[in-house]
Order: C-alpha cells, then sequence, then structure tokens
C-alpha cells in the first residue's frame, strides 16, 4: 500500500470524531502534523480492539478443531 | 450516529467552502522532504532518494482526489458544477433562454393563478373543524316533483334524537334593521338554532354562543355578533357583553363575538357574509306551534357522528324516514314519496362554480402542456447545434447517465426558473388580478398567494421539467460518435429520432390548442347569445336602492303590520323620490321584484292553484312571486298582452288582483286543447305553504314574458301582486331618468329617512350593473378560457415556425442542390408550406376529436349553442391551420430566396 493512501483516511477518522490532529514540530525542527486519539476514539479502539480479539479466538478455535472431536 | 457526524461535516465543508486542500499539499509536502531526508541518509543520491520517495507515496494528484471526495459531497458539488456550466450556457444564448424562461412563466404563473383559487374554492370551502362530518339535509317529494321543500320543527327533533348526528341545526338568511347607533343600518342575519355554532365546531373569541340543547320556542334574548360588526357598529367595545342591542324594534343583548377569521357557510357572499345570528326554537312566537306538516323553508346542517360516512349515515336516515311514514301516515302521503337526503355541505357550497372552475384548470392545464412542448422543442433544437460539444465530450470518455443529467439539471433549470418567474409575476400582480374574479364566487377573501401556492408553482415546473427534459435530454446523448464528430454535427440516427419527436410535439400542441380555441369559441358564444339576448325589460338608465321595514317577532309592535299601514310610507316616498331633479319615474317593489338582482333566498316559490282545476296532490305546483307597485311595469319597461295593470282602486279592502306573465298562463291555464285559455278573470289560490294562509288572487292582466329571473330563461313563470295589497318587508325603490348614479343613493336615504328615521336605506346599484353582474361568472370563464385559447394559439404558431424554420435549416443543403439541378422557387416554397400544412391537418384531426370530448363534458356550460355547433369547430379549424400557414410560410420563403452558390460553398 502506498503511504500516500493515509492522508484521505485519517480525514475521514478525523470527521467521525475518533482522532484530532494539530500543527506542531517534530523532533529535527520539521513544521508537521500531529494526529492523537481523541476519547471517543480511545473507546473506538477498545471497542475494535475487543471485537477483533473475539473474531481471532473463534477462527483460532476453528483451527485446533481435530477429526476426531467432529466425529 | 457516525454516518450522520460525517454529513454533516461534509455538509458544512460544502457549504463554507473552507478547502482542506492547502492542508493537505503542506501535510504531503513535510511527508516527501522526511522521506527523502531518511532516504539521503540511508544513501543514495539525491535524484535517486526522490524518485523512492514519490514511489512509497504513491499518486499524489489521486490521494487529494480522494481526500476531496473523502471531505464533500460529490452529488451536491457536482449539481452545483451543473447548475453553474447551465447558468454559462443560459447566458450564452440569452434569446432562448429568455423564449423557454417566458414560456414557463406564463405557463406555470396561469396554472398556480387558477390553482390558487381552487385552492380555496374547491380544495378547503369549509374553514371548519373536521369538515368532512358536514352534511345537509334536504327533504324531498319526488312524488309530486319538489324539492327541497323544507323541514317542520317535529322532524327536526326526530333528526337530533336519531343518534346520527351530534348536532343538526336549522339555519335561515335574512337582514335585520339594526337601529341606536348614527345610522340605522340593515345587517345579514342568521336565524337558527341553538346548536348552530356546535354544529358548525366553531367557538366565539369572546362570550359564548347557546346552550345546544336550549329548548326555548320562540326568540332567544341573545345573540351572537360577527366580529366585523363588533368593530364597525361597537368600536370594538371590550364591555360589549350583555349590552343590549335594537333589531327589528325587538331588544336582544349580546351573548358573544365570533373570531375575525370565522366566515359564515352558506350559498352566496351575502350569506356568508352574515354578522348577526340569532337562535330560536321555531316553535312559539313569531313561528307557528310546532305541526308535523308545518315545514319551514329553511337550510338543515348537521354534523355527523365521528367516524360515520355519509353513506352510512343515508342507510340510517333512510331507515328512519321508513319508520316515521309507517308512524305517521297522515303527514306523510305515500303518493309523495317523502325522502331525505344527505348531501356533504362542502358539495353544497361549491356547486354552481365547480364546472367553471374545473374548465379554466383543464383550459390552463393545457396551456401549460403546450408551454412544456414548445420549450422541449426548443431544447430538442439545441440538441442538434449541441451534437457535437456532446459528442466530443462523449469520445472523451464522459458517461451518458452524466450527460443526461447535466442537461436534465439545464432544462430543470430552465423550467424552475419559469416556475419562480411566474410565481412572481402572480404575487406582485395578486391585487390587480383578483379585481377580475367574480364576487360571487365563494371564499373569495380566502384566495391566497401564499407557500402553499409557491409550493404547487414549483412541483409544476420541476414535474414538467423532468418530463419534457427528460426525452430531448436522451434524445441529445445518443449519437453516432464516429459520423457525429466527421459531419460536424449533422445527420445521424439521433438526429431522425429527433426530428420524429419534434413533429410529434408540434401536432400535440397543434390538437391542444384547436381543443382550447374550441371550448373558448363556445364559451363566446354562448356569452355573446346571452348578453345579446331580449331581455323583455328596459334596464337602462334605472336605479334601484333598498330598504326594510322592521320585522319585530310581536305582530302588535309592528307600526306597518298592514298594507294600509305601509302604503302610507310607500306614497309618500314615492312622491318625495319624484321631486329629485332628474327623477321621471319611480316605483316600488319587494326584493324579489328587483330583475337578476336578487339572490336565491329572496325568491319565494309559492305553490298557486287555478280554480276549477284539481289538486293533484297535496303538493301544489309552485311559482315565483314578486309584489309590486303599479308604477313598476312601466318603470321597467315591460309590455303588457292582455287585460290590466295594478290601479288606484286595488287596495287592502278590494278584491286581491293578480298579473301573471305568459309562462305562466302557459303553464297553469293550459286550456283543454293544449292552445291555452285567457287566464284573466280567472281566479287561483296563491300560498299555502308553512305559516301563510292560502288567499283567493283574481288575474287581472297578462304581461310578455321578460328574463327578470334568469338571464338564460325566459320562460320561468312569475305571478306579480299589489303591494297596496299586500306588505312586503323588503323593498327596493327605483328611480329612472337623468339622475347622477353617485348622488342619488343620499338623496333616496334622505327622502326615505325624512319619512321613518329609523329605515336602513342601502345597496343602491344601477339595473345595468346588476345585469352586468349577473353574467360575471360567465364572462370571467370565458374571458379566461379565450385568453388561454389565444395563448395556446400563439405558442402553436411559434412552435410551428421553429419546426419548420429547422427543418429548412436542415434541409438547406438539398434545397440548394435542387435549386442548382433547376427546380423551380415557387416548387420550393410549396414543398416546405405543404410539409406545415400537413403537421396542422395532423394536428387539427386529432384536435377536433378532442374537442368533441370536451364539448361534450362542458355542455353545462354552454347558452344557445350546441356543444358540436359546426361553424364554431370549422371556423376555429380554418383559423388555426390558417395560422399554421402563415408560421410556415416565413421559414418556407427563406428556402425559396436560398442562394445555391453560398450555400453549398458554405458547408
Amino acid at each position: 500500500m502506498n503511504q500516500g493512501t493515509l492522508y484521505p483516511l485519517l480525514l475521514k477518522l478525523e470527521h467521525e470524531g475518533t482522532i484530532a490532529s494539530k500543527w506542531g514540530t517534530s523532533e529535527n525542527n520539521r513544521k508537521a502534523r500531529f494526529y492523537s486519539l481523541t476519547a471517543a476514539g480511545r473507546k473506538q479502539l477498545q471497542t475494535e480492539t475487543r471485537d477483533w480479539e473475539q473474531t481471532a479466538a473463534i477462527i483460532a478455535r476453528f483451527f485446533n478443531v481435530k477429526g476426531e472431536d467432529l466425529a | 450516529m457516525k454516518l450522520l457526524r460525517r454529513f454533516f461535516i461534509r455538509l458544512t465543508n460544502l457549504a463554507t467552502r473552507r478547502s482542506a486542500d492547502q492542508r493537505l499539499r503542506e501535510e504531503m509536502t513535510e511527508h516527501l522532504a522526511f522521506q527523502i531526508e531518511e532516504n539521503v541518509r540511508a544513501g543514495m543520491s539525491l535524484t535517486e532518494a526522490q524518485r523512492q520517495a514519490a514511489i512509497k507515496f504513491g499518486a499524489s494528484e489521486a490521494i487529494r482526489e480522494h481526500h476531496h471526495a473523502e471531505q464533500s459531497l460529490p452529488l451536491i458539488e457536482n449539481l452545483m458544477i451543473d447548475l453553474q456550466f447551465a447558468f454559462r450556457m443560459l447566458r450564452k444564448s440569452p434569446g432562448f433562454a429568455f423564449v423557454a424562461i417566458a414560456t414557463m412563466a406564463l405557463g406555470v404563473g396561469a396554472t398556480t393563478a387558477i390553482y390558487s383559487v381552487i385552492d380555496a374554492t374547491l380544495l378547503h370551502p369549509l374553514p371548519y373543524p373536521h369538515p368532512s362530518e358536514l352534511v345537509r339535509i334536504e327533504a324531498n317529494l319526488p312524488g309530486v316533483g319538489a324539492h327541497d321543500v323544507g323541514i317542520s320543527i317535529p322532524e327536526l327533533r326526530d333528526l337530533q334524537n336519531s343518534g346520527i348526528f351530534q348536532y343538526v341545526s336549522l339555519s335561515f338568511y335574512g337582514t335585520n334593521n339594526l337601529t341606536g347607533s348614527a345610522q340605522p343600518a340593515s345587517i345579514a342575519s342568521k336565524s337558527v338554532s341553538p346548536s348552530y355554532f356546535w354544529v358548525l365546531g366553531v367557538d366565539p373569541q369572546l362570550g359564548r354562543t347557546w346552550d345546544p340543547h336550549d329548548a326555548t320556542p320562540g326568540f332567544l334574548p341573545e345573540v351572537v355578533i360577527s366580529d366585523g360588526l363588533w368593530k364597525r357598529a361597537f368600536g370594538a367595545d371590550p364591555h360589549i357583553l350583555g349590552k343590549s342591542v335594537r333589531l327589528d324594534n325587538d331588544v336582544y343583548t349580546v351573548a358573544g363575538i365570533m373570531p375575525a377569521s370565522f366566515r359564515d357557510q352558506g350559498q352566496t357572499s351575502d350569506e356568508r357574509n352574515a354578522d348577526l345570528w340569532a337562535a330560536a326554537g321555531f316553535a312559539g312566537d313569531p313561528a307557528p306551534p310546532p305541526m308535523r306538516g308545518t315545514r319551514f323553508p329553511f337550510e338543515t346542517i348537521a354534523r355527523l357522528q365521528p367516524g360515520l360516512s355519509p353513506e352510512a349515515a343515508q342507510g340510517r336516515l333512510d331507515a328512519l324516514v321508513a319508520s316515521l311514514k309507517k308512524q305517521y301516515p297522515a303527514d306523510y302521503p305515500a303518493q309523495s314519496v317523502w325522502t331525505l337526503h344527505l348531501t356533504p355541505l362542502a358539495e353544497t357550497l361549491v356547486g354552481n362554480v365547480r364546472q367553471s372552475l374545473i374548465l379554466l384548470f383543464g383550459a390552463v392545464g393545457l396551456v401549460l402542456l403546450i408551454g412544456s412542448v414548445n420549450v422541449a422543442n426548443l431544447l430538442l433544437a439545441r440538441a442538434s447545434s449541441r451534437g457535437r460539444e456532446m459528442a466530443v465530450r462523449q469520445a472523451l470518455g464522459a458517461a451518458k447517465t452524466r450527460l443526461i443529467r447535466q442537461l436534465l439539471t439545464e432544462s430543470l433549470l430552465l423550467f424552475v426558473l419559469g416556475g419562480i418567474g411566474g410565481f412572481a409575476v402572480l404575487f406582485c400582480a395578486r391585487k390587480f388580478l383578483l379585481q377580475f374574479v367574480p364576487e360571487n364566487l365563494p371564499r373569495l377573501n380566502d384566495i391566497s398567494i401564499g407557500w402553499g401556492v409557491l409550493a404547487f408553482a414549483i412541483v409544476v415546473s420541476v414535474a414538467a421539467g423532468t418530463i419534457f427534459g427528460l426525452a430531448p435530454a436522451w434524445l441529445t446523448t445518443r449519437l453516432n460518435l464516429t459520423a457525429t464528430l466527421r459531419q460536424e454535427g449533422r445527420g445521424g440516427n439521433g438526429s431522425r429520432q429527433r426530428s420524429r419527436l419534434r413533429h410529434v410535439l408540434v401536432i400535440g400542441e397543434l390538437a391542444l390548442s384547436l381543443v382550447l380555441m374550441v371550448a373558448a369559441g363556445l364559451l363566446l358564444r354562448s356569452f355573446w347569445d346571452l348578453f345579446k339576448v331580449q331581455l323583455g325589460f328596459n334596464p337602462t338608465r334605472v336605479l334601484s336602492i333598498e330598504t326594510s321595514l322592521p320585522n319585530p317577532n310581536d305582530p302588535k309592535t309592528d307600526i306597518y303590520h298592514t298594507a294600509t299601514q305601509e302604503a302610507v310610507l310607500l306614497r309618500e316616498v314615492l312622491r318625495r323620490n319624484r321631486t329629485i331633479p332628474g327623477v321621471e319615474e319611480t316605483a316600488v317593489s319587494d326584493r324579489a321584484g328587483i330583475p337578476l338582482g336578487h339572490s336565491q333566498n329572496d325568491r319565494r316559490a309559492v305553490p298557486l292553484l287555478p280554480e276549477g282545476q284539481e289538486v293533484k296532490s297535496s303538493q301544489l305546483p309552485q311559482i315565483d312571486t314578486a309584489i309590486v307597485s303599479p308604477e313598476y311595469f312601466h318603470l321597467l319597461g315591460m309590455t303588457p298582452l292582455r287585460g290590466r295593470l295594478f290601479a288606484d282602486q286595488d287596495l287592502e279592502a278590494t278584491p286581491r288582483v293578480a298579473v301573471i306573465n305568459q309562462a305562466a298562463a302557459r303553464t297553469y291555464w293550459p286550456g283543454k286543447d293544449g292552445n291555452g285559455e285567457d287566464p284573466v278573470g280567472k281566479r287561483a289560490r296563491l300560498g299555502g305553504l308553512g305559516r301563510q294562509r292560502p288567499e283567493w288572487v283574481t288575474i287581472v292582466g297578462v304581461i310578455a314574458d321578460a328574463r327578470t329571473e334568469s338571464l338564460a330563461d325566459a320562460g320561468i313563470p312569475q305571478i306579480y301582486l299589489d303591494i297596496y295589497q299586500r306588505p312586503a318587508k323588503f323593498l327596493a325603490f327605483y328611480v329612472r331618468g337623468q339622475v347622477d348614479p353617485s348622488a342619488i343613493p343620499a338623496q333616496v336615504r334622505t327622502q326615505i329617512q325624512s319619512v321613518d328615521a329609523e329605515l336602513p336605506v342601502f345597496r343602491a346599484e344601477t339595473l345595468d350593473d346588476v345585469l352586468s353582474s349577473s353574467l360575471s361568472v360567465r364572462r370571467f370563464s370565458m374571458e379566461m378560457v379565450a385568453l388561454f385559447a389565444a395563448t395556446a394559439l400563439l405558442l402553436a404558431a411559434l412552435g410551428i415556425y421553429g419546426t419548420i424554420s429547422f427543418l429548412v435549416n436542415e434541409q438547406s443543403r438539398e434545397i440548394a442542390i435542387r435549386l442548382a439541378l433547376g427546380a423551380q422557387r415557387p416548387d420550393i416554397l410549396r414543398r416546405v408550406l405543404r410539409h406545415g400544412l400537413n403537421l396542422a391537418a395532423v394536428g387539427a384531426g386529432i384536435g377536433l376529436a378532442g374537442a368533441f370530448i370536451v364539448s361534450h363534458l362542458m355542455a353545462g356550460l354552454l347558452y344557445g349553442v350546441s356543444p358540436y355547433d359546426l361553424s364554431t369547430f370549422a371556423g376555429v379549424t380554418v383559423v388555426l391551420t390558417a395560422v399554421a400557414i402563415a408560421a410556415s410560410y416565413v421559414p418556407a420563403r427563406r428556402a425559396m430566396r436560398l442562394d445555391p452558390i453560398t450555400t453549398l460553398h458554405a458547408e
């Protein structure tokens, strides 16, 4: 994936209110835009993480199924 | 939630046009610079570092587009762009834009104007809560051919107790003399049952109305007045409640004031503008004792139980009628077939103008249709000239749907601009236009041009724009790309389809305008016939002025109770009126005697039975009566045919005499062989309805028929009684002569009030005005339809002109070749003209078929002309054809004058 495709996604997240951004200066003295999670974003992240873990756990259980379990 | 939030952010971005583009670009530049720095640090050369960074980042323009799509609403943005483009296109061809917008403004404006009238009258005829529950109850005796015979008090009570209705009320319109204020006034009033306002469901703004279950037999001592009267006569006195007013010399107290917005229901505008309501049980003085057979010629209105449909209510009412007939066989003889009929109140109020308004709406709808077709035609013509543009855009990859969307935006812009323009003109000219609306239209005062009407105008123009913009847009984008690009936008498949559609549209236009012109022609002929009709009386230089004598509830207090008492007043006023300078003749009659000037309420039909003829049933054939003074006939120029007119020796003490018109002689004295017998000297029994006792009158004379009752009908039987033998309360004084119509009312008022200062004097009108206002609805619809027809004809002429000139343009090369090969110029002219004539012939053929249907439907609006009147149909067809040929002649001449050399060189 190209790095540039990140920017429309960042804008979308900002519109959704999960991240906020502001201009600042980077460690090597460059002008840079800093993105940070908002409270809503943090909550969203938690939900998404939980969902993802749940999905991953379910899929993992599929892989752990052995032939004799189904018999 | 999130979607909504994003939508609103996008919407605000769109609205504020805050561009995040700059920010993105800066961010991307920083990003790249950072990446390059890193690459250089990793040991790359500067150019290589830049290249690798750009590859890693991706196509920056595509990202910017994505970013833009994310932050805004592409659909609306496209629409904005399309609109901007459409505006530019319109500015580029101002002539086209002006014609199209003006056409639509005309069509939508006219449609909206008629709609605003219909909205107030047909769609919202009853300004009361739950109007669908309101009904009018009509009693009929179809067995003896009598309709709307009225209702008796026991019958009213049966209805009130039937459980079908919430409330039932009688209502009777009249006028009362209000005295005590500076100038005695005659005010429009209604005598009603105490439940009247409960039927209508309207509460007073101040005070109260009556208890709906009040059972007082006579008049209740309290009255309700209108907001208008409160302000006019009492200066909006806040302490009016409980104060007394004197009406016809009886004293009442004011119990309530209706809201300013309240309009009464009723058939005439006088009735709807009633100013005072008095309640009575109609079971005691001044009414006769309640008997089942004593019917009052009053109107009965009622409010149905909630949720009961009129049909179901009619079913229950029929059952009630059947059981009453069984219970009281003597009062309801089987042969007269007493029935009660329910009609939704809304229908009874607008019945007489409904047909005219629907006709007008149909006519104006056709104008709108023709206008839209014309604009569609113009759009099609432009489609040919924009063929190349469309081809280029499609070749460059524009999707067809996208192009159609853009073209549709353009046509919608035209239509909506036209619609708004039409509405704006209407809004500015509303005062001016309302003058042309006849005064007797119900709810005239409620016609308003507001948001509802604006919404209607916009909906109509959007609908028309979509319907008539879609086909041209579709045909414009349907192109054979290679052929179009090579041939510079000429020829090709789409072009043939377009010209076929253009022909269909022009034929449709011609057909529609023929229909309108036939309708207008028939109305014009009806109106003209009515206008030119032999009146049978002479209205010129005659002025009528009304007064009314008090009618107190107790006859003993009435100073004008007998004809002899009244004669003193009448003779004195007549004598004084004759002394007014310029007055040549004077007369007096009751209100029913005013030719064409009285409303339905004043028409008094009473049974008349010639002596020696058998009573066929309990109901007698009825005749219109008028009470007049001896000079009346001469003043109005009515022709005596047989016998004598009234004379000075006819007094209250002498036998009652009467004069009838020819129609009455024919109807009531048909003779044994049907040739008629001389009614002079015969006696007849008059009256016997309601509380009046029948009386015997001797026919002393016959006069020629005159159209005093209805312009359209000369043969309405009429009987005249002598005012010195039979007193009348509502009087009209007439003066004929060289008088100033603006000064005379005051002069007559002075004369009348110098005899009795308590008498109100009002409504002075010349008979010519009365005559002309009796034609007002007809004149209004005739003028409107004629105007619409003329517009339609003009539009159709423009349409055919446009089509033929376009055809000539398109075929100029062919024509030039023909000319170069030796074709004769007149042949070219004929060829083009024939094309126009063919279109006109097909259009006229279809239009004639449509006109037959329409004229059949409007037969009820015609007078003296058959709906299939040959001369009208033929004349209109000839006019249409002539206009079509004239419109084709201009481009045909251009074709004839074509110079082959320049034309062929130019290609």
